[in-house]
């Protein structure tokens, strides 16, 4: 049988505040639709905005792929600001492709589907259902809102003005709807308005359910965000900051707003039929709870604070499995999934994958690279084509996102406003670009952004934040510092704005924000300065409203200090107050793991897996428990689902390896292992390093011995400490505050001590041969040779502190090396090498590519030179 | 290409939890969550309840 597929997007819906409902027999459609099927979470992406969400969901792809970056773009002129249309879209959507495949398609206001593209099917843009002005004055169509054309008169006479609207359709949301004072509050107003709007929607797409053919209908309803960003702070329980004469009138409103759309998903459900395919879903959630936010930021964009991580899935239809739960979905599988369900192949160039728990019998999938290349009339608009000018109508949705508080007024100064849409755009894409892991690539952005706009304290935040990331400790400090210096001028600018108002009032001297100074304590903790980073973390946790959302920063602190039952107690407190913290489950499992309660970590790591399935670490850290519960099979499962989603984590890969040697079984291929990408030796650095006096130069010598060619400037002479040179370049000591000399060493070997590593910037692949040596070796190598240097002799050479300094340096080599899949290390005994040359050499020359001459290494080792012994 | 069976026009409208209800000139959440056959009986309604109090309303 054919299969008919209707996908229907509820814009913020979450099941936390749906569950509640429909226990209490208020939403009887949807509970039949979730119990004739599959239901389950759906991970968001970041940023959470809507416009760049739903174009995910239609394409599989990532923003940075798809090219949609906000709620706003520059109109053709370049000077103007308008809301997003799908003129930047780079890529096909699900529509597209079923387009090219002869499917009938119909798209009903996604968001951003304005102008209507020419699919094999209808399409009513986004732009359909606004009103624009009074009932009694025309209400013209935008060109380009409906296609096919000719369809475009039928489609007006569906629209709902709120005008229209009577009382008989407010009270079920405001049943004292006579007490507002319409002439001051707007509140009935925006109500009337959204559901205007979401039933205008459900006209149209009941009357294409009813008279058109179709195989795929996907139809939008924006509606249950915007009753959530202007009511949910009413609804139950009361919190103190609400006055209660709002609340009594307006608590209502979700409540109703989730059983309308249980209304209108009851007829379309009856129109699809009982054989269609129906998947409902949305792209994020909005917290209804305790986790709604007292304030929101004033920043463009601020209202999705109030969003939650997870939207919902739900998909019922001949071979879907029935009332069952599935774990781990995420809004980049639809596309990959739908495809599934249409037989048709998924291409490796999305980002999701098909939902295969979802089915009752495993479909064969079938790979193709890319569906950008297949030719044929997809319906797509030409690439680059700017859609229409500037109108009146676009004012109106711009106008709508200004008052849902998504963007600033453009105000009389329209050319200002296109700097920070464009601006803003470039940060969400920079956000985009960290979600997907590609760090540098949004490093690089935010970068650019936080020199141009310095005021802009989220661009700081949000570079430091991806910095420590990273790895890249010294420039999160000079940019956190200099994120605090940009903060106290913002600050005193406003306080001299304030004073010179008449009846303006001093705000007072500079404080450090608590969000900073959390900040600034990841900062600390990144440093090392464990105890002053809790210090900051246990001052502010004292204060209630931070007690609980802080749990899970004092969690990591204590974490990272080793303390792993408090850090436990902490993660389950953090969890006590968000249970769906993804991130507290993952820490949680690990302190677990740490204690050696190994049971409680896999349930803790299974829970976060549960939420969100692409996290490589978490996979990597089952897999070490399995690994330490002597489960090898779970083991090594969790570690090659960690590859296949992460393929640079060589830890993750020596564990694959020693599993399968451990069970006897056969290599990585044929597992699903995606092998490293293979990086051509010329962009490869070949980095030696180690503590001072561990035989750095020593293994320089050996490696330019069997070929490498070294990147040094011989600037150091020869000494007696190191008869046969050193091998060193001035620009490494540099390298904290200049890298770029880095360029040039690519393709060749270069010495740099091991407290300058984490100073390497991500944007190379390095292979870094860490030379180990004994520690009371390296300082008497050190005494001995400081003292050569001394006039006074060995006796005067200084070593306390040292041993402890050097320890810590080495766990902070240990942490840089977790923390960069960019970086290949293989540590070598200079033991082992002066007892056995060759053999080292010979594991050395492996790790560094085979192309080295072993014998010429080893003949290069000059014992005779090991004169400091323990 | 696969046709659908057309849904057919109730003679009676039943809100799709199935409980019946009156078509009047208010309208109701029920009426428009019925989608466009919803839409057309309620404003079908207005201009004959208008129309007995010999006053159109503004056609959309």
């Amino acid at each position: 049988m054919k299969r008919k597929v209707l996908v229907i997007g509820w814009d913020a819906a979450d099941w936390k505040a749906i569950d509640p409902l429909m226990d209490q027999g208020l939403m009887p459609n949807l509970e039949r639709l979730v119990n004739s099927g599959v239901r389950g979470r759906m991970a968001t992406l970041d940023p959470p905005l809507s416009p760049m969400l739903w174009t995910s969901i239609a394409t599989g792809k990532r923003p940075y792929k798809h090219g949609i970056l906000g709620f706003t773009e520059l109109a053709p002129d370049g000077k103007t600001v308008r809301p997003v249309t799908n003129a930047h879209r780079k890529v096909k959507a699900i529509w597209n492709i079923l387009t090219q495949e002869g499917a009938k398609t119909h798209v009903l206001g996604w968001w951003p589907s304005h102008p209507a593209e020419p699919i094999n099917g209808i399409m009513v843009s986004n732009f359909y259902q606004r009103a624009s002005r009074p009932m009694s004055e025309p209400w013209p169509m935008m060109p380009g809102t409906v296609h096919p054309p000719e369809l475009r008169e039928h489609f007006a006479k569906l629209r709902i003005h709120p005008a229209e609207l009577t009382a008989a359709h407010i009270a079920p949301f405001v049943p004292d709807f006579a007490k507002v004072n319409q002439d001051k509050e707007k509140a009935l107003e925006n109500l009337a308005r959204i559901l205007a709007d979401c039933s205008t929607v459900q006209a149209a797409a009941t009357w294409v359910l009813e008279e058109q053919p179709w195989d795929l209908m996907c139809v939008y309803f924006d509606a249950i965000d915007h009753f959530a960003h202007g009511f949910m702070k009413f609804n139950p329980p009361r919190r103190p900051h609400i006055p209660e004469r709002e609340y009594e009138l307006f608590k209502g409103v979700m409540t109703a707003g989730y059983r309308y759309h249980d209304l209108m998903l009851g007829r379309l459900l009856e129109l699809a039929g009982e054989d269609a395919t129906v998947m409902l879903i949305s792209d994020h959630g909005f917290h209804p709870d305790h986790l709604r936010p007292l304030a929101l930021p004033k920043e463009p964009a601020g209202p999705a604070r109030e969003h939650s991580p997870f939207g919902i899935f739900c998909l019922k239809g001949p071979g879907i499995k029935k009332d069952a739960l599935i774990h781990g979905a995420g809004l980049l599988d639809v596309t990959p999934t739908l495809l599934a369900l249409f037989g048709l192949p998924v291409a490796r160039d999305m980002d999701g994958k098909p939902l295969m728990d979802v089915f009752e019998e495993l479909p064969v999938p079938k790979v193709i690279d890319s569906w950008e290349n297949v030719e044929g009339e997809c319906g797509m608009h030409p690439r680059n084509a700017a859609a229409e000018a500037f109108s009146e109508m676009d004012r109106e949705a711009l106008q709508q996102l200004v008052e849902l508080g998504y963007i600033d007024d453009p105000g009389p100064e329209p050319e200002k406003a296109s700097i920070k849409t464009v601006r803003e755009n470039r940060y969400y894409l920079a956000k985009a670009y960290l979600d997907g892991g590609k760090r540098e690539e949004g490093i690089a952005e935010l970068r650019e952004l936080f020199k141009e706009a310095p005021d802009q304290a989220r661009y700081g935040r949000e570079l430091v934040g991806a910095l420590l990331r990273s790895a890249q400790l010294a420039e999160a400090r000079t940019a956190y510092d200099h994120l605090l210096v940009e903060c106290e001028k913002e600050h005193e600018r406003l306080r001299a704005e304030e004073l010179a108002k008449e009846d303006g009032k001093d705000k007072g001297t500079f404080t450090v924000a608590p969000g900073l100074r959390v900040l600034g304590s990841s900062v600390l903790m990144a440093e090392g300065r464990h105890q002053e980073a809790l210090a900051v973390i246990e001052q502010l946790v004292l204060l209630p409203r931070f007690a609980d959302p802080l749990q899970a920063q004092l969690a990591r602190t204590l974490g990272a200090m080793g303390r792993w039952p408090r850090a436990l107690d902490a993660y389950r407190n953090a969890l006590r107050h968000d249970p769906q913290d993804v991130h507290a489950h993952h820490g949680a499992g690990v302190a677990a793991m740490r204690t050696g309660d190994l049971g409680v970590a896999t349930e803790h790591l299974h829970d976060a897996l549960a939420l969100r399935f692409d996290l490589p670490y978490v996979h990597y850290h089952l897999g070490e428990c399995y690994f330490q519960l002597k489960e090898y099979e779970r083991a090594l499962q969790a570690f090659t689902v960690c590859l296949r989603i992460e393929p640079g984590i060589e830890r993750a890969r020596r564990k694959v390896a020693e599993i399968q040697q451990l069970l006897g079984l056969p290599e990585t291929e044929g597992t699903g292992i995606p092998q490293t990408p293979t990086i051509p030796e010329e962009e490869i650095i070949t980095v030696v390093s180690g503590l001072p006096r561990s035989g750095t130069s020593m293994m320089m010598q050996a490696l330019v011995a069997g070929g490498a060619v070294p990147f040094t400037d011989d600037q150091r002479p020869a000494d007696a400490s190191n008869p046969n040179g050193y091998f060193e370049h001035a620009a490494v000591k540099g390298m904290a505050k200049d890298a770029r000399f880095l360029a040039l060493a690519r393709g060749k070997t270069i010495k740099v001590v091991a407290p300058l590593l984490p100073f390497l910037p991500p944007r190379f692949r390095y292979r870094i041969v860490f030379m180990e040596r004994d520690m009371h070796e390296v300082l008497g190598s050190q005494d001995t040779m400081l003292g050569r240097k001394s006039s006074r002799g060995p006796k005067n050479a200084f070593r306390v502190g040292l041993h402890d300094a050097y320890t810590k340096q080495l766990a902070a080599m240990d942490r840089w090396e977790k923390a960069n899949p960019n970086a290949e290390v293989v540590r070598v005994s200079y033991a082992n090498v002066i007892a056995d040359p060759a053999d080292e050499m010979a594991r050395v020359q492996v790790a560094l590519g085979g192309k080295l001459d072993v014998a010429a290494m080893a003949r290069a080792v000059e014992p005779a030179l090991y004169r400091t012994k323990a | 290409m696969d046709t659908n069976k057309k849904a057919p026009l109730r003679p009676a409208f039943r809100a799709p939890d199935g409980t019946s209800f009156e078509v009047t000139a208010e309208g109701s959440l029920s009426l428009l969550a019925l989608g466009y056959r919803g839409l057309m009986a309620w404003r079908a309604k207005r201009i004959e309840v208008a129309d007995l109090k010999g006053k159109a309303p503004k056609k959309q």
